[in-house]
């Protein structure tokens, strides 16, 4: 898990890139990688890599990147892990292809020099890369199917910059401009949708996509993998006992894929099925496996007992640790500078991390992903039952707006103001999942930002198209569709973006067994078969020992800090106050907290 | 297999100034490429005067009105079925037809002004049909990125490049000198339209901080190049500033004058505030005079972020005062940078964006793509 930096000057003009502009862009990352750092130029000077490492696999000095060849003028700078490394590497030696490392760095160069792009369907696991390729003039960037590492660029025609985080790449050319897109898919959601970020300078790579930076310029990104496509595959339906055991043996794999590691190695444990069932796992192969708790003494949202239960269960090696509201107070400035792009979550992996770094842990297990592959969030009960209702009565004409009114009418007296956007977005998957997720409606963001940039955000956001375009092809089921809308905006946009800025501000390689292409294609025929609740029953019988019944039959809580009520008491949080709207006593907590953050943004 | 380019511009082959010179080389180095069969010109205006395209491109005649001219263009690409369509003015794109007929894709060409406001929703409707954008700078692809919803990759650079067996250095040409006065003076140059609406080139401030210049300069005379309708009040400022006997207003100069124009010049000065990319920054440079431009605008590109030419704010006058008396001092020479801005140069990205707009999707549905 590293840090990734790359320059480009493309245009004859642009001369040779600025060094100390690289190596101030790769430094910025130091808490990528603290354990080395290396920078790569190209001949003439017009390209430059640079890398922070952390290191995981041949953690030796023979891993050193930016990684070049011998034999071809390539250089590589990576990010990420392959879990499928030594498979891929025998199937080259068996080819006469000789490696001077034990990295799985220098199986994706050697992948490239013989597969080219066709690799990118090859590679099991979390990257982002930035390849320079120096027989075509070249540099090559791609990311992992699911988006769980970063990668931005920021291109103004002349010369690109790449980077693992977004917020280096503001101070790197000429001052940034605010994106209406970034700001206003911030309030619809809670996170920035890729490919925007607050500035209109700098883009994020889509995930599952690639792009080139030739001399003429940056094309297009390409996507290589789609989430609608690997979905629409049904198969009939078979017994429990024969779908029980294809979850078993497909989620078994790749947990046990995720242990490859030379470094300390952990799990974060809530007392929820995802990570109790994927402790179960990892313990079978690694025991006693570490685990970790963060806990909210005296809060409702505390699942510390939950989680003891489960490591007794499992005889891990548990710590639990607390958090309370001073360390919280205390923290967030950091904890706001490294978040690279604003999100109303991650600060609960932020403080699990630093415990976990504090711990001497490099590695770590995170149960996240479940909910998305094995129908665990409400969404999946909540969005076909909406989109039956709505499209019942959308054909009445006058109604859906009508109805928008009556319920913003009745907004003040308790009723949800998403039940106002039921008829107007229900009728269709995407609108009804927006409801489902979404933080403000459209017509809601006036009362807290200005109307013109909110005209402007909307229009270039499309957010509605964006969710549209995820469902082609169509999944075919329903299932399906929401398990592509959620990975594709919730999971891909804030939970991974999330547990990389968090993780990696400690120096934590977070890994997640659910986010992986490779499970997504072998459930993806039973997927449809996964009614809610019913898909977490089968991962909670996945480990060879069950997990205990109060974690089965616990009610769903997520995890999250008891953020609610710490905003309301801290002095420092209280923007929010000074909109009516935010002062609603029934206004969610995380409205509050996300106009909190975009006015730190915007101020800034 | 042999492709043909439609190219719709303004001007046809013949047209002057920047936008058809820029069109020219662009056209020219289609032509060059071995995969172009033709490239057919449909103007919007028509033709003034000589010389005809040469072989391997051939214009069509200009419709006298715009209804004519949407006509026509949806008759020529249904008759030609052009493996690519060029669009050279952005207020000719919604010309270009949406429908199942127009399967080529669609390559604009920006230049500066006339995109510096949001265009009509016409306009932005046929921009979202758009393969590729080329700008002639980074500041008119900002300026565009500004108010569309397009995606940055694909608006490119292509930035004007400049002949250089028409331009090259040599000796002070007497006759220009005799005609204008300026034997042994110190020569302070600007080339460009004089227009009211636009009036963002910079001769006026370039007039304000002429008389400080003169304190230390007295020798300098500034020569302005050009005309239109904001002439008038450039002149009826150097009167009020008492510097007549230092400027020569000499409009516009014939295209054969300009080189001995530029070489008889000590400096090249445009303080630009809005300028596309600015094209006589590079003639100016090619003759070996040194330029000065503002850094605010496409200039920037124009002079190699500086290291073509001295970059300065062009609306802080102290700076600009300071900046005209270091390039007057400089020593005549042909900058290393100007290497970018080749014929070779150009033609290579026009090519190599050729390449790249004949493999976009649209181009891929048309089952063209032999490569």
């Amino acid at each position: 898990m590293c840090g990734v930096t790359a320059a480009y000057a493309y245009h004859p003009a642009a001369g040779p890139v600025n060094r100390d502009a690289v190596r101030r862009l790769r430094d910025a990352m130091q808490s990528r990688g603290p354990d080395d750092q290396g920078e790569w130029w190209s001949s003439d000077g017009s390209v430059g890599l640079g890398h922070r490492r952390l290191a995981i696999l041949d953690p030796s000095s023979r891993g050193h990147q930016p990684m070049t060849l011998e034999n071809a003028p390539l250089a590589l700078s990576f990010n990420g892990e392959i879990y499928n490394f030594r498979e891929l590497r025998r199937e080259l030696e068996s080819e006469g292809i000789s490696f001077r490392t034990q990295t799985d760095t220098e199986v994706v160069l050697r992948l490239f020099q013989r597969d080219g792009i066709g690799m990118l369907n090859r590679l099991r696991g979390m990257f982002a890369v930035a390849l320079w390729d120096g027989v075509r003039r070249e540099l090559f960037l791609a990311r992992d199917p699911y988006g769980i590492k970063p990668l931005y660029y920021r291109n103004d025609g002349w010369r690109v910059w790449v980077s693992s985080q977004a917020k280096p790449l503001r101070s790197c050319e000429k001052p940034v401009t605010l994106d209406p897109a970034g700001v206003v898919g911030f309030c619809l959601t809670g996170s920035v949708p890729e490919p925007f970020t607050l500035h209109r300078e700098i883009r994020s790579l889509p995930a599952g996509s690639w792009m080139r930076v030739g001399p003429h310029g940056a094309s297009a990104p390409v996507r290589y993998f789609s989430l609608s496509r690997c979905l629409d595959v049904v198969q009939e339906s078979q017994p429990p006992e024969v779908v029980r055991e294809a979850v078993a043996d497909a989620v078994r794999n790749s947990v046990q894929q995720h242990l490859v590691s030379d470094a300390p190695l952990g799990a974060f444990l809530s007392a929820g099925i995802d990570s109790s069932s994927l402790v179960g796992m990892a313990s079978e192969a690694q025991s006693p496996l570490q685990t970790l708790t963060l806990g909210f003494p005296g809060t409702a949202g505390d699942e510390s007992a939950g989680a003891s239960e489960v490591a007794r269960t499992y005889s891990t090696d548990h710590t639990c640790v607390g958090l309370e509201i001073r360390e919280f107070s205390n923290q967030t400035p950091a904890l706001l500078e490294a978040m690279d792009l604003p999100s109303i979550d991650g600060a609960n992996v932020y403080f699990l991390s630093k415990a976990a770094a504090e711990r001497g842990w490099k590695v770590v297990l995170s149960g996240l992903g479940g909910d998305e592959l094995f129908a665990g969030y409400p969404s999946f009960r909540d969005v076909p039952r909406w989109v039956k209702w709505a499209r019942s009565l959308s054909w009445i004409p006058g109604l859906s707006a009508g109805f928008r009114h009556t319920m913003e009418w009745l907004k003040p007296r308790g009723v949800s103001p998403k039940l106002a956007g039921m008829l107007t977005l229900g009728s269709s998957y995407a609108g009804a999942y927006f409801l489902r997720r979404g933080l403000f409606l459209p017509w809601e963001l006036p009362q807290i930002l200005d109307p013109d940039l909110t005209k402007e955000g909307l229009a270039r956001l499309n957010l509605q198209q964006r969710l549209q375009e995820t469902l082609q092809p169509d999944p075919g089921t329903a299932n399906g569709r929401v398990t592509t809308l959620e990975s594709s905006f919730y999971l891909r946009n804030q939970l991974l973006r999330d547990a990389d800025w968090a993780a990696m501000a400690h120096s934590l390689e977070l890994r997640v067994p659910f986010v992986d292409a490779w499970l997504l294609r072998q459930l993806a025929p039973w997927l449809s078969q996964f009614s809610h609740g019913e898909g977490k029953r089968y991962l909670a019988a996945a480990p060879q020992r069950p997990l205990p019944s109060q974690v089965v039959n616990r009610p769903k809580t997520g995890f999250t800090l008891p953020l609610a009520r710490w905003i309301q008491q801290d002095d420092q949080w209280d923007a929010w106050k000074r909109v009516a709207a935010l002062r609603d006593p029934n206004c969610p907590w995380a409205r509050r907290w996300a106009f909190t953050l975009i006015q730190r943004e915007l101020a800034a | 297999m042999s492709r043909r380019i439609l190219a719709l511009t303004a001007d046809g082959w013949s047209g002057s100034g920047g936008i058809a010179e820029y069109n020219r080389a662009l056209f020219e180095a289609w032509r060059k490429d071995s995969r172009v069969q033709e490239v057919v010109l449909l103007p919007r205006h028509p033709s003034v005067g000589s010389p005809p395209p040469p072989r391997g491109i051939r214009e069509l005649d200009a419709p006298k009105t715009r209804a004519g001219y949407w006509f026509t263009v949806r008759r020529e690409v249904r008759r030609l079925r052009p493996d690519l369509v060029f669009c050279g003015h952005i207020h000719l794109l919604p010309a270009v037809p949406s429908g199942p007929s127009q399967r080529a894709p669609t390559w604009l060409q920006v230049h500066g002004i006339e995109i510096h406001a949001p265009s009509r929703p016409a306009t932005r409707r046929a921009l979202d049909r758009v393969d590729l954008v080329t700008a002639v700078s980074r500041h008119t692809r900002r300026t565009l990125l500004r108010w569309t919803s397009l995606e940055p990759e694909k608006i490119r650079v292509l930035s004007n490049s400049v002949d250089r067996q028409r331009f090259h250095p040599g000796p002070k040409c007497r006759s220009l000198a005799d005609r204008y006065g300026l034997k042994d003076k110190t020569v302070l140059l600007t080339v460009g339209r004089m227009a009211a609406s636009e009036a963002y080139k910079g001769q006026d401030r370039v007039l304000q901080v002429l008389p400080k210049i003169l304190e230390q300069r007295p020798d300098v005379v500034f020569v302005l190049a050009g005309d239109g309708d904001d002439r008038e009040r450039l002149e009826q400022l150097s009167r009020a500033r008492k510097i007549d006997a230092h400027t020569r207003f000499v409009g516009w100069i014939p295209e054969e004058e300009k080189r001995d124009l530029y070489c008889l010049a000590d400096a090249f000065v445009m303080p630009s505030t809005g300028e596309g990319f600015g094209i006589a920054f590079l003639e100016a440079a090619a003759c070996g005079t040194p330029v000065l431009g503002g850094n605010v605008d496409g200039s920037v590109d124009a002079l190699a972020e500086g290291r073509l030419g001295k970059l300065v704010n062009p609306t802080d006058l102290e700076e600009l005062e300071a900046g005209i008396l270091e390039v007057l001092d400089r020593r005549r020479e042909v900058p290393c940078a100007l290497e970018a801005f080749t014929a070779e140069r150009f033609q290579q990205a026009a090519q190599g964006l050729l390449t790249e707009v004949l493999r976009s999707p649209r181009a891929r549905n048309r089952n063209l793509l032999t490569c």
